[in-house]
């Protein structure tokens, strides 16, 4: 089994969904909260990875972040180094197509908590982040459980986007889902196999344990 | 004026209701304001533009030496500048802290002694004794509405806002936390504007009454005086026709209580909650009685003596109030009223049943207590 692959893919997955919970919190909490006109753009632009074709998504992350682009030439001139067929560039790729798995579930969570909490700590003399952080948050604890864990299984499985922008690098760009890819390519049927069933556990493991958990934690603070 | 709550404000809905409100009541010292009216008259919507949770479209709102609100300024302050506490009306505790924690929570910018010496005082005030481990879920519906009291208390607010304080809880502990409610709000002192649709409730806790009908302010004052003066048919309607007096309890027994309301003397079946000595009478006008001539033997615990004031028709019926030391209102039939001749200046008799002098009690607060000598039997400036 090819456990470099694995290996990578498990760091993609852990680097993606914890910058997801630092992007997605702020950004389900404006969408929820925010009484912008025009913020049904911002909804639809956050929503676009899940329609838009893997390659197509690929594809522009791979321009925009490319040494043409002025992204890709403020990063060279940064570090030295390009942003196309990196560990850095792929978890950027990760981050946004994975972007709508996070969010969406934290903007549903912040939905249903009941805008009276919200309110009376406010009324308390608390902050809009403090509340935030202490009602919010702890409120929502099942709908951000979820959406780090489909952000999670999302990146393990990502194949188009990785391809695309990543190509097939052992031990830098080659995951999980390349790898297989490959085996196939090569007639290797077994190994193939033998790591499909893997992700195949493990994403089940993980479906498993989410539903059990959110089961749970609602028991334990009923949202009525 | 310093020591004023001045609410001015339109709030228009895009369902077409607009709630209006033109409001001033003197906070020195300060009182209890009620805003009274059926459900849906916009009584929250004035609250919650106190609160700052809803920004009214016009007007201004000014506590004390604080502009809350103006909108030829621009200014709107939000609901953490107005140092307020808010009781909702289902209490909205935060179900994933404990009651400790819940009473806390205002309290973030004090030292921890601090928080602990207030959260102290406030399990004492409101008696919440060994609940503060426990969850909300894990309270009854008395204790919730203690707890979110104490919790509204905590960062101790300059106004105190309550949203139906009592209407989430079921009818006996209702009737026994609205003592316990008065009691505290004479007690903590503190400005306090109340939401509620309960007539008895509104009677029991308030020092100024604000009818609310069709979303606008109807009438403010004192609570027996816009029951006895209703200024308009809205506000006659909300508060029904009744008698309002303040009294005071002078002697018990029997099941019974004497109470000494201006110059007259009424007998009234004691409703079992009475403490202190201040209570209101009510005494519904159609369950009031007029004689004529010699009184005859019946037994109605009350017969006073009194001179017809006034003579309103109202549909087929009359409204007839008599000064009795006390002006006493009655709701006769028409035909009554032409059988018994009844004309303006006119003596005549008002009979009362004891169990027809609803009791209210409002404890012994500070505003009432200006003459709170020992209850005792003749008192010196009741003697007729």
């Amino acid at each position: 089994m090819d456990w470099v692959a694995i290996g990578l893919s498990l760091r993609l997955s852990f680097w993606t969904t914890l910058i997801l919970l630092l992007l997605g919190l702020p950004i389900a909490h404006w969408l929820t909260f925010s009484g912008w006109r025009w913020k049904v753009l911002i909804e639809a632009i956050v929503a676009l990875p899940i329609v838009l074709p893997p390659t197509v998504l690929g594809f522009y992350v791979l321009i925009a972040i490319g040494p043409r682009s002025p992204i890709g030439r403020f990063y060279q001139l940064l570090t030295g180094e390009l942003l196309p067929f990196s560990f850095r560039g792929l978890l950027v790729a990760s981050v946004l197509y994975s972007l709508p798995f996070a969010v969406q579930p934290f903007a549903s969570a912040f939905k249903t908590v009941d805008r009276r909490f919200i309110e009376a700590s406010w009324c308390l003399g608390v902050s809009q982040f403090t509340t935030f952080r202490r009602v919010i948050i702890p409120l929502s604890i099942p709908g951000i459980i979820a959406g780090i864990v489909l952000s999670f299984a999302h990146t393990l499985g990502e194949f188009g986007v990785v391809l695309m922008v990543g190509g097939n690098l052992p031990g830098i760009t080659r995951t999980v889902s390349i790898s297989i890819y490959d085996e196939v390519q090569s007639l290797n049927y077994d190994l193939a196999g033998q790591t499909s069933l893997l992700l195949l556990g493990f994403s089940f493991l993980v479906l498993v344990v989410t539903y059990a958990l959110q089961r749970r934690v609602s028991a334990v603070w009923p949202m009525n | 004026m310093a020591d004023e709550l001045i609410l001015r404000v339109t709030k228009s809905f895009p369902s077409g209701v607009t709630v209006e409100a033109d409001l001033c009541v003197l906070q020195s010292p300060p009182s209890v304001t009620v805003l009274f009216g059926p459900s849906g008259s916009g009584k929250t919507t004035l609250l919650r533009c106190l609160a700052g949770l809803e920004r009214p479209d016009r007007g201004i709102i000014r506590f004390g030496n604080e502009l809350w609100y103006d909108s030829n300024r621009g200014i709107s302050l939000s609901p953490q500048e107005r140092h307020i506490g808010y009781l909702f009306q289902e209490y909205a505790l935060f179900p994933h802290l404990t009651v400790r924690q819940n009473l806390e929570y205002g309290l973030n910018h004090r030292s921890r002694e601090q928080r602990a010496q207030r959260v102290l005082t406030l399990m004492d005030l409101l008696q919440l004794g060994d609940l503060e481990g426990r969850y909300p879920r894990q309270l009854s519906g008395g204790q919730m509405q203690r707890v979110a009291l104490a919790r509204a208390l905590a960062p101790e607010p300059q106004l105190l806002l309550l949203d139906e304080p009592l209407s989430a809880l079921d009818d006996p502990t209702r009737a026994r936390l609205r003592g316990e409610l008065r009691r505290l709000l004479t007690q903590i002192r503190v400005a306090t504007v109340l939401v509620t649709h309960d007539r008895s409730e509104a009677i029991a806790l308030g020092d100024q009454l604000a009818v609310v009908a069709g979303g606008r302010i109807q009438q403010v004052g004192p609570v027996e005086e816009v029951f006895r003066y209703p200024a308009n048919h809205h506000v006659a309607q909300s508060v029904g026709v009744e008698t309002v007096l303040p009294g005071k309890v002078t002697e018990t027994g029997f099941g019974l209580l004497k109470v000494q309301a201006g110059r007259v003397q009424l007998t009234a079946a004691d409703p079992g909650d009475i403490e202190g000595s201040d209570v209101y009478l009510c005494i519904r006008a159609e369950e009031v009685i007029l004689e004529k001539g010699a009184a005859s033997k019946d037994s109605a615990r009350n017969h006073l003596h009194g001179r017809v004031i006034s003579l309103t028709p109202e549909g087929v019926l009359v409204r007839v109030t008599v000064d009795c030391g006390a002006p006493i209102i009655a709701l006769v039939t028409r035909q009554s009223a032409l059988e018994l001749n009844l004309s303006e200046g006119e003596m005549l008799t008002v009979v009362i049943k004891a169990t027809a002098v609803h009791l209210i009690p409002r404890g012994t607060s500070a505003n009432h207590s200006v003459t709170s000598l020992p209850v005792m039997h003749g008192h010196p400036t009741t003697a007729s």
